[in-house]
């Protein structure tokens, strides 16, 4: 028997097991940080986590229950030079349009410099905050951003504060003054010791979002009378949590895998991202090294026929139109393992350019083949699992295992 | 008193050990088990046979409904019984799955996924489903394989599997792309629900024979379960010696997830009642640096507590540091050359060359020299610590461009694991703007959105006579602003009405000889 499915059961709980929830939380917390960069899953494994196109979806989607409010953390990207300062002004559209409550300022976002923090601050309608950092010469900013009911404390740990010519107030001073408010969030981007060691010492009652490298930890983490809670980093996951009857609890990690939807507006700001990539042509900015004469696949052929028939059957031999069906084929952060000898004045520049040196080739494992080929008997181009590990890395290809990824290539 | 307490230890001590649930078992499902093995113990098999019909076992029904009413989609049309034919045939008939009433199980096809696409769980005494029909934006249908694995996945958490796993829910991932595999358990799910299964029926047994069981509880004490495993070379693969101990009197199985791919641990086997087992898990450091905290989950057959954690604490340093690592800003002076050093290091016991060091820009040259004295790592310490290692020294020629600059350096060595390392300097040299371009962004097309930039001089006070723009709606504002060196913030406002990308330029006029006009580009795109 079949039956109409009642219209009222669309209040039913978005997370969580139970169907019919008794009561509305009176917080629901979306929380992010620790992007770090990672704009968009990268890499061999499937499926792919993460990526701030699903992130925007998961987090609006989540946005449209009751008392939901959406934080970060901060640490938008390692901060490493103008591919990290485009990702930044990407990342600023992406969270404005998100609305969030608070942004925090983590210690990697410092390093951008103030006046980039200044613009950041402006494109997210000011929502770029720090209760221990001042980052602007302006009184604006507020231990305390209470909206709606929340209260938010960004912090940084003091050390990095004081590092880099900031520091305000101590983290511990700001907790202190919350102690007692079980709904405070502080949003801390450092590590769980020194998370665990604050609230240690403050007795600060509330909820800590806190800093962790690699994957997240899964349940949160008690420590006096604070629950600690984290996302991990890459922008993997979007965390969730509610606050009830004087309690956080319900706390979940939503993995960022292929079933969750792009965010559109996410999307416009990633597009345009990839064009400054290209339009600012950083990929004719890397260091280039002296060293070899690359001379593509093709010179090997004559000789080693049989081995390059199989390397063409290989996804190695189309791994640029991976890229180029992404609109990543001029990323820096990419080519470098879909191209030869990106690294080397004499390697790839680009497919008209070079087109020999498009995609992964024999040289990317074997080495530069010019001399070889001019002196064929010489000892040239012993490879084994050391030639994948630069690109198959746990980053980019966590499940790689020579012995099996060996067998896909094998020559 | 002391008669009745050795009567039921006496009866405690001949009646059987009720059975034992085995890992990734829903905690609904433990609390079951838990209730009706206490009413076993204490000769409730009434009360035990009313809680028994909560616990669906090897045959139960299931009800469907539809958000949108009506007929369903093709896509979910008949997934119910595609779903039991796939339990059917994974346990050879034992599992019997059907639609009807009272049902165990509630599939409730709706149009769109909830955020999170949270799994089947229970609601009082039924496993609700709620399974879309699309996916994506825009959303397309969900594929017939995609929809029958979230009924049977449901299936599967009525019978007592708990739906989640590190490896993917039950049934398998589900990844929503050109799967073709058939749909079924695997080995391991399966033979967790033949146990879930196995304990049911033997405790339907005892319930009809009228037979007391001392409650089967097995009790996990994890010690130590957070262990600091100390300082350890990059790449090495340090382990923990950790004492599992059953204190409870059924045997406890076992199931294992990682938080990261670095951790290793061997599958452990059952342990029997007051057994003790010691286990080394372990962590791979190789391309971790500083320090780390890394957790496995333990599954297990313990009632009170079926997840506990076990945490793993390491320092790992690296084969080679560079000091400073982070992105450095320096100020070049408007004439002459200027000059930045950076330090490689290596630790004791590790050999290292540095080969060259080369840099991507035309006018700057490196020279790679012996190096021994202190250091400041704030990486390992604040203080400073006596090293051993390379100075790089990076030169300036008085050519190099004004304005700022990214140089990108590679430093190459002879380390077999990282045979190079970049870094990037910004350089600032005479009046130069920060951020080197106004970035809008995606703006609404009629709003007037501002955003400024700083114009600086790191060590000369200058005048701008006059900012304009050019190539769009926009005005423009200056403010001294001295609060780093000598300079201006400069507001740029969009006054709207521009349609597509954003495309102009700010020009600004200055009385510095050196640099008598700084351009500076506007871009972004309206909505």
């Amino acid at each position: 028997m079949r039956f109409v499915f009642p219209g009222a059961c669309a209040s039913i709980a978005l997370l969580g097991f139970a169907a019919q929830p008794p009561e509305e939380p009176e917080l629901r917390l979306i929380f992010t940080g620790d992007i770090r960069g990672y704009l968009s899953p990268c890499g061999c494994a499937k499926p792919q986590i993460g990526g701030v196109l699903r992130l925007a979806g998961v987090v609006r989607a989540l946005q449209k229950q009751p008392n939901a409010h959406y934080v970060d953390l901060g640490n938008w990207t390692e901060s490493r030079g103008r591919q990290d300062e485009l990702k930044a002004d990407s990342l600023a559209e992406v969270f404005a349009s998100l609305r969030p409550a608070v942004l925090n300022v983590g210690p990697l976002d410092v390093i951008r410099g103030r006046d980039a923090l200044r613009v950041h601050r402006e494109a997210t309608e000011h929502r770029l905050s720090s209760a221990n950092f001042v980052f602007l010469d302006e009184p604006n900013e507020q231990d305390a951003f209470g909206q709606r009911g929340l209260t938010t404390l960004g912090l940084m740990p003091d050390a990095d504060a004081l590092r880099m010519g900031g520091l305000r107030a101590p983290a511990r001073e700001v907790l202190d003054r919350h102690r007692s408010n079980r709904s405070a969030v502080a949003l801390f981007a450092g590590p769980l010791d020194e998370a665990r060691s604050l609230v240690e010492q403050t007795d600060f009652s509330g909820l800590v979002v806190f800093s962790q490298k690699g994957d997240p930890i899964r349940e949160p983490v008690e420590a006096g009378r604070a629950t600690l809670v984290t996302v991990g980093d890459k922008g993997r996951f979007v965390g969730y949590i509610e606050f009830k009857r004087g309690e956080w609890h319900n706390f979940r990690l939503i993995s960022l895998g292929p079933e969750h939807s792009d965010d559109a507006a996410a999307h416009r700001a990633y597009h345009a991202y990839l064009q400054r990539v290209t339009a600012e042509r950083l990929i004719d900015t890397l260091p280039r090294s002296e060293g070899g004469d690359f001379v593509g696949s093709a010179s090997c052929a004559p000789c080693h026929t049989r081995e390059y028939e199989l390397w063409r059957e290989t996804t190695h031999a189309s791994a640029l139109k991976t890229l180029e069906d992404t609109g990543n084929d001029r990323d820096p952060e990419c080519v470098g393992c879909h191209v030869v000898g990106l690294a080397f004045t004499s390697g790839f520049r680009d497919r008209f350019s070079t087109p020999g040196l498009a995609d992964v080739g024999c040289e990317s494992c074997h080495g530069a083949g010019g001399d070889h080929v001019t002196r064929p008997y010489e000892l040239y181009g012993k490879a084994g699992e050391a030639s994948c590990l630069p690109c198959h890395n746990s980053d980019h290809s966590p499940e790689f295992e020579f012995k099996s990824y060996w067998e896909r290539i094998k020559h | 008193m002391i008669d009745v307490l050795l009567l039921t230890l006496t009866l405690a001590v001949q009646q059987a050990v009720g059975p034992h649930l085995p890992a990734r078992t829903e905690p609904q499902i433990h609390a079951l088990n838990a209730e009706i093995q206490s009413q076993l113990a204490s000769g409730q098999f009434t009360e035990a046979r009313e809680v028994m019909a909560r616990w669906p076992g090897a045959t139960f029904t299931y009800e469907v409904a539809y958000e949108r009413g009506g007929e369903l989609p093709p896509s979910a049309q008949g997934a119910g019984e595609e779903a039991a034919s796939v339990w059917s045939e994974a346990t050879n008939g034992r599992v019997k799955i059907t639609e009807g009433s009272k049902a165990a199980v509630r599939i409730e096809f709706i149009d769109r996924a909830l955020p999170g696409d949270p799994p089947p769980g229970w609601n009082e005494s039924q496993v609700v489903a709620r399974v879309p029909l699309s996916f994506g934006e825009p959303p397309r249908p969900m594929p017939r394989r995609s929809v029958v694995v979230a009924v049977a996945k449901a299936f599967g958490v009525a019978m007592g599997h708990a739906p989640l796993s590190r490896h993917g829910w039950l049934m398998g991932i589900d990844d929503r792309i050109d799967m073709v595999a058939p749909i079924g358990p695997t080995p391991t799910e399966l033979a967790t629900i033949g146990r879930l299964l196995d304990v049911r029926d033997e405790l339907e047994k005892a319930v009809d024979g009228r037979i007391r069981l001392t409650p089967g509880m097995p009790k996990l004490v994890i010690e130590p379960s957070d262990v600091n495993l100390g300082i350890v070379d990059e790449g090495a693969k340090p382990r923990a010696t950790i004492v599992l101990r059953n204190d409870g009197n059924a045997p406890i199985e076992f199931a294992v997830d990682a938080s990261c791919r670095c951790l290793f641990l061997q599958s452990i086997a059952p342990l029997g009642p007051g057994e003790v087992r010691v286990i080394e898990p372990g962590a791979d450091t190789s391309g971790f640096m500083g320090k780390h905290a890394k957790e496995f989950l333990i599954h297990s057959s313990d009632p009170a507590k079926p997840t506990q954690s076990i945490v793993l604490r390491f320092e790992s340093v690296p084969e080679y540091r560079v000091v400073p690592d982070a992105l450095q800003r320096i100020h070049l002076p408007d004439d002459g050359p200027g000059a930045f050093e950076i330090i490689v290091y290596s630790f004791p016991g590790k050999p290292l060359n540095v080969i060259s060091a080369t840099a991507n820009l035309p006018a700057v040259t490196t020279q790679v020299t012996p190096f021994t004295g202190e250091v400041v790592d704030p990486a390992f310490s604040k203080e400073p610590e006596r090293r051993t290692g390379y100075k790089v020294r990076i030169a300036f020629d008085p050519s190099f461009p004004s304005g700022t600059a990214f140089v990108n350096l590679t430093i190459t060595t002879d380390s077999h694991r990282r045979p190079s390392h970049s870094i990037v300097l910004q350089t600032h040299k005479g009046i130069a703007a920060a951020p080197s371009s106004v970035y809008f962004g995606g703006i609404a097309g009629d709003e007037k959105t501002q955003r400024s930039i700083r114009i600086s001089h790191p060590t000369a006070r200058f005048k701008i006579l006059e900012a304009t723009t050019e190539g769009g709606p926009f005005s423009i504002s200056t403010q001294a602003d001295d609060s780093d060196g000598f300079g201006y913030r400069v507001t740029v406002t969009y006054n709207g009405g521009a349609k597509g990308p954003l495309v102009g330029r700010v020009i600004l006029r200055t009385d510095h000889p050196k640099y008598p006009e700084i351009a500076v580009p506007i871009a972004g795109h309206t909505r």
